[in-house]
């Protein structure tokens, strides 16, 4: 569901771009055996083909929040907003089967830190030790922090973290955190979704290993 | 590079520059005041907004944040230069006003949106 990619590729000077790592028509993409849950019954551990040309849709979700506050952006489907936009979720996910939605995010400058949860309430970058199992905000110390993505991890002008959503996925949410010591914060994340219709694929074993290895949240945790 | 401009008037009849989009913050390129009434004038800059709900503050009020003030003498005219204002970022509304109305006394204001 999250990939990432290392900041050393926003600086390599050859021909290659960070929108090089969109999928693009005719690519593959395989789904770990770990997706579980209300899914079509081919999709853990099967293979798919981007059938068409996908389509780049961007999106920006902004909010003006105090200092040492936060607010939760969910990303899922589960409640429309009204039309002023106000309550709700984000309603970025594909609301059909048979598409896949490839988001990068671009975070703009700021002081902010982002903590990921999956589903809502389950932080998804922690470590095994009970001391660290997830991020402590009342701490003093790097447990404040602990797995949180700044705009330096995948800034707005080479975005290199994405995440992968389809049809009745659990919810990302995505904790905006204005950090301690500042009085107001807006933070922007700009979410350029790469709208992919897939149709299943046979691969062989060769090809499967080039195929762009898409898991599930449950193996980002318990170790 | 957009450019607003306004003559100096009193806090009761604010002037508001610009409204920021709201997926950018508004970074302040250059200030130049150019005074030429009979008295000298403090200039303020102000950044209006109301914030999102949030976890701590699930209604909150609208902000009046004073963002910088410069004191410009008559027959003067005060460049602010640009690194003095390239760390001062306006989240919802660039506001200006003066501690009195001068229709001599020019501020323009140069900014771009990040």
């Amino acid at each position: 569901m999250i990939s990432q990619l290392s900041p050393l590729f926003s600086k390599v000077s050859t021909f290659v771009r960070p929108e090089d790592f969109l999928l693009q028509k005719g690519q593959w993409v395989k789904f770990s055996s770990a997706w579980q849950g209300n899914f079509p019954e081919n999709l853990p551990g099967g293979s798919f083909i981007v059938k068409e040309e996908p389509v780049l849709v961007k999106y920006d979700i902004s909010r003006i929040i105090p200092g040492n506050d936060f607010v939760d952006i969910d990303l899922s489907n589960q409640t429309m907003p009204t039309a002023a936009g106000v309550g709700g979720t984000q309603q970025l996910y594909p609301s059909q089967p048979g598409v896949l939605y490839q988001i990068v995010l671009g975070f703009k400058k700021g002081n902010y830190f982002i903590p990921f949860y999956i589903p809502g309430g389950s932080p998804i970058f922690t470590l095994s030790s009970s001391f660290l199992t997830s991020p402590n905000f009342a701490a003093a110390d790097g447990r404040r922090y602990l797995g949180s993505k700044t705009y330096r991890d995948s800034p707005e002008d080479t975005p290199l973290i994405s995440l992968y959503t389809i049809q009745n996925m659990p919810s990302i949410v995505l904790r905006y955190y204005a950090d301690i010591g500042i009085n107001f914060e807006k933070i922007v994340v700009t979410y350029n979704v790469n709208k992919c219709k897939i149709s299943p694929i046979q691969l062989s074993p060769e090809q499967e290993e080039r195929a762009l290895k898409i898991p599930y949240y449950t193996e980002f945790v318990n170790f | 590079m957009p450019t607003a401009r306004t003559a100096a008037l009193a806090v009761a009849n604010i002037v508001t520059l610009v409204t920021v989009p709201v997926n950018k913050k508004l970074v302040l390129d250059s200030v130049i005041i150019d005074n030429q009434g009979a008295a000298g004038h403090t200039i303020h800059l102000r950044d209006d907004f109301t914030p999102d709900a949030s976890n701590g503050t699930p209604v909150p009020a609208g902000q009046t944040i004073e963002k910088a003030q410069w004191t410009v003498g008559t027959l003067l005219t005060a460049s602010i230069p640009k690194n003095e204002l390239e760390t001062k970022e306006f989240l919802g509304t660039l506001r200006c006003y003066a501690d009195g109305a001068e229709a001599l006394c020019i501020i323009t204001c140069d900014y771009h949106f990040e």
